[in-house]
C-alpha cells in the first residue's frame, strides 16, 4: 500500500472523527428534529458542579452524548435498523405488533384485563357523572356527554403479539366502565362498539396502521355519529356536512402516523393507502352556532386539525388531559385547574367528554371529580385547599410531587384536596 | 472516561490523535511522549478524579524507590523491594478490599451478637486491579534484574498511564514496551495506524453491538427470581452470558490495542479464541492471556520454587512431587486471582473452581480430554466455562447454587422475558465469532489480512470500518433515548 494512499485514509478517518463536532457548532448540514417527548440533559456548569465528586463528568458525558452533532440522524438509524431488521420499537410505550402495526402499550393492557381498579370505583365515577350531568342540564342547560373514543388494540385485536395475549383476563378496564355507565343509566356514546360493528363493512380504514388515533376518515365518521345523537337526544343542530368525494393515497397525515413518527425512523413503515374525505359544512347563518367545551385527549386533535369543530361550532375551548387549555396554551401555557368553574362552565352550551379507551385513566381525566366538588362540597374543597396552603409542611409535600410528575403545582394541590373531599364522604356514608 | 462513549470517541480521540500525529513529525519522542503522558492523565482524572492523585503519587514513589533497588545491594535492596511490594497491595487491599474484609469481620460480629464496626464504605477507584498489577511486574522485573530500571521519570509515568491500556489492560511488562517509549518510528506508519483504527473499531463493534445487546437480557433472567426462572431460562443466561464477558473484555482489550497502534505502540494480545479450547488448562492460555503469564511468572512459579525448597523427596503419598508443587501453587494462585476479579465470595469460589479444573487436567483429565477427540474436548470445557461464568457473575454463593440448581432440575413454567430476535441474532453471531477460530485457515487469513494488505483491500477496509464506527456510535448515542408519544402526565 502506497504513503499517499494510507496517509489520505488516515486523514478522510480522522476528518470523519471531527465531523459530529463541527456539525454540533456550524450545523452545516440540516438534521430533522426527533419526535417525542423526553427530558433532555442539561449542560453542567464547570463552577456550579464538583469535580471531585465525579458528578461534573457524569452530567459532561450524558450532555455531549446527546447532543453530538448528528444526534438526531444517528438516532434515527438506529431505530430504523432495529425496527426493520428485528421489529423493535425505541419508543416508550409503543409495541409492534404482527405485520408491523403499531399500538401504544395501555390499549393492550386494557384489552388483556390489566391494571383494572374495583367494580366500586367503576360505579362511584359513573354515579358522579350522572349527578354532574343532571346538573349542568337542570341548572343551566348544558348538555354534558362521554364519549368512549374507540381504541385500536380492541379494533385490530389480530395483529398484536402473541406474548401480550397469553394472560388476558376479564373484566377489562373497557368493559368495567361501560357496566358501570349502564348500570347508572347514563347517556353515553360508545365509539368503540361502534367502530367494531362497522370493521368489516366499511370501505375506508377506520384505522391507521401507523398511529393510535382513528384515521382521519374514522373521525369523520365518528363526528358525523355525535352529529345525529346531539340531534337527535338534545335537538342541538349542527351544520350538514355534505362529501364531495373521498381520495385514496399513499400519504398519511401527522395524526395517522403519531406512533410511526414517535419512532424516528428514516422513512416510513409501509402501510396502507389511506382515505381522505373533501367535504364542506354548510352554513349556519339561521342556526345559532355553540359554545363548546371538550375535555379529553388527543383523539380530539382530528377533529380540530381538519376544521370540523370550527365548522360546527362558533367557539370551543379544550382542555387537553383535563390541563391545557387550548387554543390559549399554544401561545401561553393555561392551566385548566386556573379557571373558576362556577364562571366559565355557564358560559358554554355543550361539553363533551372524550375519553380513549386506550387511556382510561380516569373518564374526563378528573373533571368529573373536580366539577362535583366545585359544585356539590364547594366549601369542603375550599378547606382542604386552604389547609394544604396553610401547611408549610403539606404544601412542600405537594410541590415536590408536582415536580417528580412534571405537572402544575395548582394542579396537584386541587387533585389532593379533591381526593381528600372524596374520602371524607366515603368515611361518612359508612 | 471509557472507549465508548461520544465523549470519547468524537471529541477526544480526534483531537487527540490530531495533537499526536502533528507532534509525531519532530523528530524526537519527547514532545509526543510528554503529550502523550499527559493527556493519559487528564483521562484517568476524568474517571477518578481523587484517586489520580493517588496513583500519582504512587507512581512517583515507586520510581525513586526502584532507583534505588537498582543501585542498592542485599538486605537495603531487598527492604525497599517490599517496600514498593507492600505500598502497591497496600493500595489494592485498602480501596478494593477493605469493604469486603469489614463486611466479613461484621459477620463474625453479629454471630457473637456484637453490634457492628462503623465503616464508611471506599468508592472503587476504576482500574487499581491492572495499574496495581503493572506495577508490581515492573517492581519484580527490576528487582530480580530481568529488566534495567527506568531512567526517566517521565519514561516510567507514560508506561504505566499511557490510557489505552490503563483501565483495563493488557497487563503490559515494561520489557514489552520500553523500547518503544524510546523510539517507535518504526511503527508509526499510516498502514499501522489505519490497521490499528481497524482492530480499535472491531472492539467497539463487539463492546457495543454484541456484548452489550447480549446483556440487557442477561441483566432481565439474572434479576428473575425462584418464582420466575425456568431451567430453559436459565441455561439461555448462563450461554449468553458467558458470551457477553468475553465480547465486553476481548472488545475492550481490541479496542485498548488498536488506540495504542494508532499511537505507534504494539501491546501484548490478551485473547485468542478462549473457547476453542480442549481443556482448562488451554483455556487460561487462551484467556486474558497478559493475567495470566503475569500470575504465572510472579506468583505460580515463585510459589512452587518456595515449596519445592522445602519438599526434598520424590514422592508423598503416592503422588509425585511436581504434582504436589503444581496442585498447591495452581489452587493458591487461582484462589488469589479470583479474588483479584472482586471483592466477593463468587470470585473466590469461581478461581478456586478454575484451581480444580486445572489440578483435574494435570492429574489426568487433560489425557482424555484429548482421547475423546477435538470437538468433544471443546465442548465439554464450555460447558465447564459456562458453569464457572455462572458463578462468576451471581451476586452471591447463595444464589450461584440457586441458579445451578434451576439449570439443572428441569423446572418449565411460563417464560416472563421476552427473547426478540435481537438478541438471537447477536447470540448465534457471537458463537459464531468465537469458534470460527476452530479453522485454522480463517486464522491464517485473518493475519493475511492485517499483516500486508493491497491498496484496494485497505480502502475497503477503511470504508467497512467507517461503517461499523457509524453504526456504533449510532447505538451508542441513541441508547437510553426511548421518548414518549406524548408529556408525561
Amino acid at each position: 500500500m502506497s504513503k499517499v494512499l494510507g496517509n489520505t485514509l488516515l486523514i478522510l478517518v480522522i476528518g470523519l472523527l471531527t465531523l459530529p463536532g463541527i456539525q454540533r457548532r456550524e450545523q452545516f448540514i440540516h438534521t430533522h428534529m426527533l419526535w417525542g417527548a423526553y427530558t433532555p440533559a442539561t449542560n453542567p456548569d464547570f463552577f456550579d458542579s464538583f469535580w471531585f465528586s465525579g458528578d461534573y463528568q457524569l452530567q459532561k458525558t450524558r450532555w455531549i452524548n446527546e447532543t453530538n452533532g448528528f444526534k438526531n440522524d444517528f438516532v434515527r438509524l438506529y431505530n430504523q435498523i432495529d425496527f426493520s431488521l428485528f421489529g423493535l420499537p425505541h419508543a416508550t410505550g409503543i409495541i409492534v405488533g404482527k405485520k408491523r402495526y403499531l399500538y401504544y402499550v395501555e390499549g393492550i393492557f386494557n384489552l388483556t384485563g390489566r391494571n383494572v381498579f374495583d367494580s366500586s370505583y367503576y360505579s362511584s365515577t359513573a354515579n358522579r357523572y350522572k349527578r354532574l350531568q343532571e346538573f349542568l342540564m337542570d341548572r343551566h342547560g348544558i348538555p354534558l356527554l362521554l364519549i368512549l373514543a374507540p381504541d385500536k388494540a380492541s379494533f385490530y385485536p389480530e395483529y398484536i403479539p402473541s406474548r401480550f395475549l397469553k394472560n388476558t383476563k376479564t373484566p377489562t378496564k373497557y368493559s368495567s366502565w361501560v357496566h358501570a355507565l349502564e348500570d347508572a343509566q347514563v347517556p353515553y356514546l360508545d365509539f368503540n362498539r361502534y367502530f367494531r360493528l362497522m370493521k368489516d363493512t366499511s370501505r375506508y380504514h377506520l384505522y391507521p396502521k401507523n398511529g393510535s388515533h382513528w384515521s382521519s376518515y374514522g373521525a369523520l365518521l365518528a363526528f358525523d355519529s355525535l352529529h345525529r345523537y346531539l340531534q337527535k337526544k338534545y335537538n342541538i343542530r349542527l351544520p350538514d356536512r355534505i362529501q364531495e368525494g373521498v381520495n385514496t393515497t399513499q400519504e398519511l397525515f401527522d395524526d395517522n402516523r403519531d406512533l410511526s413518527r414517535t419512532l424516528n425512523l428514516i422513512w416510513e413503515p409501509a402501510h396502507p393507502s389511506m382515505d381522505y374525505a373533501t367535504y364542506y359544512f354548510t352554513p349556519l347563518d339561521t342556526l345559532k352556532k355553540l359554545n363548546l367545551l371538550v375535555v379529553g385527549d388527543s383523539y380530539f386533535w382530528q377533529w380540530i386539525h381538519p376544521g370540523i369543530i370550527q365548522n360546527n361550532f362558533s367557539h370551543y375551548h379544550f382542555w387537553y388531559y383535563n390541563q391545557g387549555v387550548y387554543p390559549e396554551s399554544k401561545k401561553k401555557y393555561l392551566n385548566a385547574y386556573t379557571l373558576d368553574l362556577h364562571e366559565t362552565i355557564p358560559h358554554y352550551d355543550l361539553i363533551l367528554l372524550l375519553q380513549s379507551t386506550g387511556a382510561y385513566l380516569d373518564i374526563g381525566y378528573g373533571f368529573i371529580e373536580r366539577a362535583c366538588c366545585e359544585f356539590f362540597y364547594k366549601e369542603r374543597l375550599d378547606d382542604y385547599m386552604n389547609q394544604i396552603r396553610n401547611s408549610e409542611k403539606e404544601f412542600a409535600r405537594v410541590q415536590q410531587k408536582a415536580a417528580d410528575k412534571g405537572l402544575p403545582g395548582e394542579t396537584v394541590l386541587c387533585r389532593e384536596a379533591i381526593s381528600r373531599v372524596f374520602d371524607e364522604i366515603k368515611k361518612q356514608k359508612r | 472516561m471509557i472507549f465508548n462513549t461520544s465523549l470519547f470517541l468524537l471529541y477526544f480521540l480526534p483531537v487527540f490523535l490530531i495533537l499526536y500525529y502533528l507532534l509525531a513529525w519532530i523528530p524526537r519522542s519527547w514532545p509526543k511522549n510528554t503529550f502523550l503522558l499527559l493527556v493519559s492523565i487528564f483521562y484517568y482524572a476524568w474517571g477518578a478524579p481523587l484517586f489520580v492523585f493517588v496513583v500519582i503519587g504512587s507512581v512517583l514513589a515507586d520510581f525513586f524507590i526502584l532507583k534505588e533497588v537498582s543501585r542498592s545491594q542485599g538486605g537495603k535492596r531487598k527492604a525497599l523491594f517490599w517496600l514498593s511490594v507492600v505500598m502497591n497491595l497496600g493500595l489494592l487491599l485498602y480501596f478494593k478490599y477493605m469493604n469486603f474484609f469489614v463486611d466479613q469481620f461484621n459477620d463474625i460480629l453479629s454471630w457473637f451478637g456484637s453490634p457492628p464496626a462503623q465503616w464508611t464504605k471506599i468508592a472503587l477507584p476504576i482500574g487499581i486491579s491492572f495499574i496495581t498489577f503493572q506495577k508490581l511486574s515492573y517492581t519484580f522485573d527490576v528487582y530480580k534484574g530481568r529488566h534495567a530500571v527506568v531512567r526517566r521519570l517521565h519514561d516510567y509515568a507514560l508506561y504505566i498511564f499511557m490510557f489505552p491500556q490503563l483501565l483495563s489492560g493488557p497487563i503490559v511488562r515494561v520489557g514489552q514496551i520500553y523500547d518503544q517509549i524510546l523510539n517507535r518510528k518504526a511503527q508509526e506508519t499510516s498502514n499501522e495506524r489505519l490497521i490499528g483504527f481497524y482492530r480499535f473499531v472491531i472492539g467497539l463493534a463487539k463492546k457495543v453491538l454484541i456484548a452489550d445487546v447480549l446483556g440487557v437480557t442477561v441483566n432481565e433472567i439474572f434479576a428473575l427470581n425462584s418464582l420466575e426462572l425456568s431451567s430453559s431460562l436459565a441455561w439461555v443466561g448462563a450461554i449468553a452470558y458467558t458470551f457477553q464477558i468475553y465480547f465486553d473484555f476481548s472488545g475492550y482489550t481490541d479496542m485498548a490495542i488498536g488506540l495504542a497502534k494508532m499511537a505507534g505502540f504494539r501491546l501484548p494480545e490478551n485473547f485468542n479464541f478462549p473457547y476453542i479450547s480442549t481443556s482448562i488448562t488451554e483455556f487460561w492460555k487462551r484467556w486474558h492471556i497478559t493475567l495470566s503469564l503475569w500470575l504465572r511468572d510472579y506468583l505460580f512459579l515463585p510459589i512452587a520454587y518456595s515449596a519445592s525448597r522445602k519438599l526434598k523427596k520424590d514422592k508423598y503419598l503416592g503422588i509425585r512431587t511436581d504434582k504436589i508443587l503444581y496442585i498447591f501453587a495452581a489452587a493458591i494462585t487461582f484462589l488469589l486471582c479470583g479474588f483479584w476479579h472482586g471483592a466477593a465470595w463468587t470470585f473466590i469460589f469461581w478461581g478456586g473452581y478454575m484451581a480444580f479444573f486445572l489440578i483435574l487436567d494435570r492429574l489426568f483429565l487433560m489425557k482424555w480430554m484429548k482421547k475423546a477427540g477435538r470437538v468433544p474436548a471443546i465442548l465439554l470445557t464450555f460447558f465447564f466455562l459456562v458453569i464457572g461464568w455462572v458463578i462468576f457473575r451471581s451476586e452471591s454463593l447463595d444464589f450461584a447454587y440457586f441458579y445451578l440448581c434451576r439449570m439443572f432440575l428441569f423446572v418449565t413454567m411460563p417464560n416472563e422475558i421476552w427473547l426478540n430476535s435481537k438478541f438471537w441474532t447477536m447470540l448465534v453471531i457471537a458463537i459464531c465469532f468465537s469458534f470460527w477460530g476452530v479453522w485454522k485457515r480463517i486464522e491464517r487469513w485473518s493475519e493475511k489480512l492485517f499483516s500486508t494488505p493491497k491498496s484496494l483491500t485497505v480502502i475497503l477496509m477503511t470504508v467497512a470500518a467507517i461503517l461499523l464506527f457509524i453504526l456504533s456510535e449510532a447505538t451508542i448515542t441513541s441508547s437510553g433515548f426511548s421518548p414518549f408519544i406524548y408529556f408525561r402526565f
